[in-house]
């Protein structure tokens, strides 16, 4: 971003016009100690919980344990310069952060400041970064579905905006991977996509912001930074400053996705926080209050009501309803997920999907297991088309191959009904199989369901399969593109649009190689 | 600091109640100061803090420096805060002492820090507004300060208006650089 000197000197003026120098009322107390981003205060009587204090390092801090005497306080931000004896202000303010479309194609820090060297942000607004969930008046039930590209989910555990879907498994099975698709699904669907990077290593971050920037999908996100070097106060607001800035979205009638990559960081990090606060310690050393700190996060993503959107866009924007969809992240330790935390948000969320490292090893990725993954309520958003192919015969199909899978060694002495059942999951299996970064329209999608579902695998070889159908999509995506376009704008599954789907495929299955 | 401020609350408390009961007050915080003094010095922390000085003879030091103003009561109050080990917080048992004295007396003291001297009509007129804002008696306690440039800060324990040339110079700077 340029400036001439002419401009700065224009902003200069501004400011120097509109500043009142009156004299400051304020409450102040002093630093008596320091330790680990934590700092105990003397005095400051009448300050508020979660109230912004202000260092005389220029530093933030907030203000988390009121005693009778002292008052404890985390830093944001580096604590070095801050010594005994120094005077701490309070503010009067609870932690706001800048919130808009100017933050889309950004990176920021946990407080709102950009971080990757594309100028100042010149955001209009500013929310708080902790806000009471939308009540049960303001809400509207989930019906629309948010296409996440990725057949397996889409299909067996379908997210409808406003939904809590809960992406869970140990490192390394995929699990950002999932949400960048979704994100990078969105880019031409008009969801604006927020990504809250917790407690990662900056390069895992940068890479994120590659892989969206080459698929086009930067430009509609919100990357939301708070890393592993960072303090862990920050840690700890960041998935708070990503969802406010959610929230903007879906107050204004419009769409929105949040992914928080991932939870279990965050209560570490409040953990540690706590802890140093001297907080009673409980179950795995996590204070009393880590079920509340995920509570209150993903009860921020709803579907609102026209009536509410009107109500707080004061009439600027009417009859649409606005959502914010959240796709949180736990990191199970060696899939132990009855530990405390993933059950916690286990059951906070509306369903869960399960990547397992047997399966990402044994090449089935995305690693979703399909027995133990659920959607409670993306059924309802699920579209026509995709629930009528897909649904029910692949959620059956692979679940009497689970029962099945055991004889697999034994397939020469298996009779001819098992031995095909067995195919037909292994079969089905390949079909859910997808490469990273490449998400599909709901279209592409019903063809490789509809193949499945009609047969037109049973004579290819289960190796072949994978590429059979993936051969079938970029076919059909060359050739018919308008037939495709127009299913996916009206996902319905009738006469015509069945005998297209089968023209097509025997045209492909007739004509090409795979 | 904060810890010792609040073992020494319950102490602070009693003293002044017995103190208020008896109409001894002015007594008793002339003795409160002078043993607060006194455990101020690090020698003599260094000698109470002995283990072979045990609660009888520590009481016996105050009495030998205090004289008849430690009486029975004084010395029993004392006598239990060298049992407990507790004799370090006399100075901040002195100061909460003084802070309940003047909420009885509803008398606050202010710290007014000036860029120059106050004169006895700045004075007067602070002390007047003062003393309407807070509901109470006001007792100044004046300082130079020349780093302020102009204006002054005024400060009762953690409620501050600041009215100097360089708060407002520091407002003029946030406000500059956003």
């Amino acid at each position: 971003m340029a400036l001439n000197s002419a401009e700065i000197s224009q902003i200069i003026k501004d400011r120097i016009e509109t500043f009142n120098a009156v004299a400051e009322e304020r409450s102040e107390g002093t630093v008596v100690s320091v330790k680990d981003g934590i700092v105990t205060i003397y005095g400051l009587a009448d300050v508020m919980y979660g109230e912004m204090l202000e260092f005389s390092t220029g530093e933030f801090g907030l203000a988390l344990n009121l005693e009778r005497d002292t008052v404890g306080a985390v830093v944001l931000g580096p604590d070095t310069g801050i010594v005994e004896g120094q005077t701490v202000k309070c503010t009067g303010r609870v932690m706001e952060v800048p919130v808009g479309p100017e933050l889309l194609g950004r990176v920021v820090d946990a407080l709102g400041n950009p971080i990757d060297g594309k100028g100042p942000i010149d955001a209009k607004q500013s929310r708080p970064i902790e806000t009471i969930a939308p009540g049960v008046i303001a809400r509207e039930p989930v019906t629309q579905p948010l296409q996440t590209g990725l057949k397996i989910v889409d299909s067996l555990v379908p997210v409808g905006r406003g939904q809590r879907e809960l992406i869970i498994g140990d490192r390394q099975t995929g699990k950002t991977t999932v949400a960048i698709d979704a994100i990078i699904n969105q880019r031409d669907k008009g969801v604006k996509c927020i990504y809250v990077a917790i407690g990662q290593k900056a390069s895992s971050v940068a890479n994120v912001v590659q892989k969206l920037k080459d698929h086009d999908a930067l430009d509609n996100t919100i990357i939301v930074c708070a890393n592993a070097s960072d303090s862990a106060a920050l840690q700890f607001i960041a998935p708070y400053v990503g969802c406010s800035m959610g929230e903007y979205f879906r107050d204004n009638g419009e769409d929105a996705l949040i992914v928080y990559d991932d939870l279990t960081k965050q209560a570490w990090a409040y953990r540690q926080i706590s802890l140093l606060l001297r907080r009673p310690p409980g179950r795995e050393a996590y204070p009393g209050d880590v079920f509340y700190i995920h509570s209150r996060l993903l009860e921020r993503a709803a579907r609102v009501n026209s009536a509410y959107v009107e109500k707080l866009t004061e009439g600027r924007v009417k009859g649409k309803t606005g959502s914010l969809t959240a796709l949180p992240i736990i990191e199970t330790q060696a899939g132990d997920i009855s530990a405390f935390v993933p059950t916690n948000v286990i059951s906070i969320t509306d369903g869960q999907m399960f990547m397992e490292t047997s399966l990402f090893n044994a090449g089935i990725r995305p690693a979703i297991n399909a027995g133990s993954s659920v959607s409670r309520v993306g059924g309802a958003a699920q579209t026509k088309i995709i629930k009528k192919l897909g649904g029910q015969m692949l959620r059956l199909a692979l679940a009497q191959y689970r029962e099945l899978e055991a004889f697999a060694q034994f397939a020469s002495d298996l009779d001819e009904a098992t031995r095909k059942q067995l195919e037909h999951g292994q079969r089905c299996t390949e079909l859910l199989k997808q490469p990273p970064y490449s998400p599909i329209s709901v279209a592409e999608m019903a063809l490789g369901l509809f193949a499945i579902d009609k047969g037109f695998v049973e004579d290819i070889e289960v190796e072949k399969v994978c590429s059979f159908i993936q051969g079938l999509e970029s076919y059909a995506r060359d050739k018919y593109k308008a037939f495709l376009d127009a299913v996916t704008a009206n996902p319905v599954l009738n006469d015509d649009v069945e005998k297209q789907l089968h023209d097509m495929v025997t045209e492909y299955k007739n004509t090409q190689t795979w | 600091m904060a810890q010792m401020i609040t073992q020494a609350r319950p102490y602070a408390r009693a003293a002044f109640d017995y103190a208020k009961q008896h109409n001894d007050i002015a007594d008793w915080q002339d003795v409160l100061a002078t043993a607060a003094g006194l455990t101020a010095e690090a020698q003599v922390l260094v000698y109470l803090g002995n283990p072979k000085v045990n609660a009888v003879t520590a009481v016996e030091f105050f009495k030998d420096i205090l004289g008849a103003q430690l009486n029975a009561q004084r010395s029993n109050f004392l006598l239990m805060l060298a049992d407990e080990r507790l004799l370090s917080l006399l100075p901040d048992i002195f100061i909460l002492f003084t802070k309940l004295h003047e909420a009885a007396d509803q008398i606050e003291t202010v710290e007014v820090q000036a860029a120059t001297v106050l004169s006895e009509a700045q004075q007067q007129k602070l002390v007047a507004s003062l003393e309407t804002r807070l509901q109470r008696k006001v007792k100044l306690n004046c300082s130079v300060n020349p780093e302020l440039i102009g204006g002054a800060v005024i400060r009762t324990s953690d409620w501050v208006i600041d009215g100097s040339v360089t708060g407002k110079l520091q407002q003029l700077k946030t406000k500059l650089v956003g």
